[in-house]
């Protein structure tokens, strides 16, 4: 099959014990691109961005049936989950550093990998934090604990740590929502540029952000895909009415 | 049911004002062609004047949308409604510049006495009054249902521009003494076919609010 898909989930259901979390879920998500999940709270969105790395493994009562295939092969079949968490990593709400210094955070990866290397730590950490568009304000305090930074160099501090391990797509459930206008601001900035390199998904509460930073959006609502379509045409046409009705704010 | 009070009265309040300026423009352009039939100057000159009530009209619409994009950030359809709303506000501030050209030829042939009566002049204006009318009945009710009836005015207004023009014309090759008069009819009539063509881009407009697609007519 060749085709720009990075992700391409079909039928998809997800049970916590008894509730049904997602509903035959169909959607195809494009390498280099940015998605956006938007619905209101309970819709499902997190619940299938966490299928796309197996987070919900963790979590007791799962059961999960159809297809989640990341470059055409299957992720609940047989793959190392270890070996699909590097290549799909994610980034949090909150951000959530370590209690290490700047330097360790990002080293921490690479190095339960198997790099040993100062020099190539070094360079990983130097590619990351320019990545992530944090070098210029860590460089001189590498070695300080992260817990000092301001939410939104966490945040960012997050993303290097992600992009450390050189993965192929990052998950990012609602990472600004913690963070004033101006670390939004710099965080969608740092996603606008790194779609060059890597694809994007991403779950937001605020439409707007999903407006700005998104080639494709997916709605959710009760564990189904309401709509799924390009960000233009979601947010200037949207064909179904409960879309409609929940981007235009008179959802209910 | 979740509802946006304040951006909901926003939008009501953007399309009343857009039906109050349509239908100055709409008395504006059926009084300039009562002052030129009858000859009324100061009916041509009240015209004039109530140019300046759509200019103040156009600017203070325009600047309830910039506040609603700023405040309220609409999308989708809300979004449609008010970037369509620029565009329907400047067709009809056209056809209200279109009623003053009419009046001014009026108040120019204020000394003149008509070489004919004018019948199909005012036949083109009620036509194309009647297309701006169809045009914003559309806008009320958002509802383009009438489109078939709106194409067929517009190419009945072509039809009877051209009759007039040809007739105007073979007029002033038989009688060069009426030229700057059915010149000033040529003008008129013109002026009365570009008021269809603005009546048929608002419906455009409208047909985008609706449809959210495009279209050429």
């Amino acid at each position: 099959m060749v085709d720009n898909n990075k992700f391409y989930i079909k039928d998809l259901n997800l049970y916590y014990d008894t509730l049904r979390a997602l509903k035959d879920v169909n959607l195809q998500i494009k390498s280099n691109k940015v998605t956006a999940f938007i619905g209101p709270s309970g819709c499902g969105k997190s619940t299938l961005i966490r299928c796309l790395n197996r987070m919900n493994d963790l979590i007791e009562g799962v059961k999960i049936n159809g297809l989640v295939a990341i470059d055409n092969t299957d992720i609940y079949g047989d793959i190392d989950v270890i070996t699909l968490r590097t290549k799909v990593g994610m980034v949090f709400q909150k951000p959530n550093p370590f209690p290490m210094s700047c330097y360790d955070n990002i080293a921490y990866g690479p190095r339960c990998q198997g790099v040993k290397s100062k020099t190539d730590i070094d360079a990983i950490v130097e590619k990351s934090l320019k990545q992530a568009a944090l070098w210029d304000e860590v460089k001189d305090r590498l070695n300080k604990s992260a817990l000092g930074l301001s939410g939104g160099q966490q945040q960012r501090l997050c993303i290097a740590r992600a992009i450390a391990m050189e993965p192929e797509v990052i998950l990012m459930d609602e990472p600004t929502s913690a963070l004033d206008p101006i670390a939004t601001a710099k965080i969608e900035e740092l996603i606008e540029n790194l779609k060059k390199s890597y694809t994007i998904v991403i779950v937001t509460h605020s439409m707007q952000q999903a407006a700005r930073i998104s080639d494709n959006t997916a709605f959710f609502l009760s564990g189904e895909i309401i709509e799924s379509d390009t960000t233009s045409n979601i947010f200037t046409n949207p064909i179904n009415k409960k879309t409609e009705d929940y981007i235009t704010g008179r959802f209910g | 049911m979740v509802h946006r009070k304040g951006f909901d009265s926003e939008l009501d309040m953007l399309h009343k004002e857009i039906l109050v300026m349509s239908s100055i423009v709409e008395q504006m352009l059926r009084d300039s062609i009562i002052a030129l039939k009858d000859k009324n100057i100061d009916l041509a000159i009240n015209v004039i004047q109530r140019d300046d009530l759509i200019d103040k009209k156009e600017i203070d619409i325009q600047e309830l949308c910039v506040l609603i994009i700023a405040t309220q950030q609409p999308v989708a359809k809300d979004l449609r409604i008010v970037t369509s709303a620029f565009k329907i506000i400047s067709n009809l501030e056209r056809i209200a510049d279109h009623a003053v050209n009419i009046s001014e030829i009026t108040i120019k042939l204020r000394d003149q006495k008509y070489f004919k009566s004018l019948i199909d002049i005012p036949k083109l204006s009620d036509m194309s009054i009647e297309l701006i009318k169809l045009s914003i009945d559309a806008y009320v009710n958002l509802d383009i249902s009438n489109m078939d009836e709106i194409i067929q005015k517009e190419n009945a207004i072509d039809n009877l521009f051209r009759y007039l023009y040809r007739e105007l014309v073979s007029i002033m090759i038989k009688d060069p003494q009426v030229i700057e008069q059915a010149s000033s009819f040529i003008f008129v009539s013109s002026y009365l076919e570009r008021v269809a063509d603005h009546g048929i881009n608002i419906f455009e407009s409208i047909n985008y609010i609706v449809t959210g697609n495009y279209l050429d007519l």
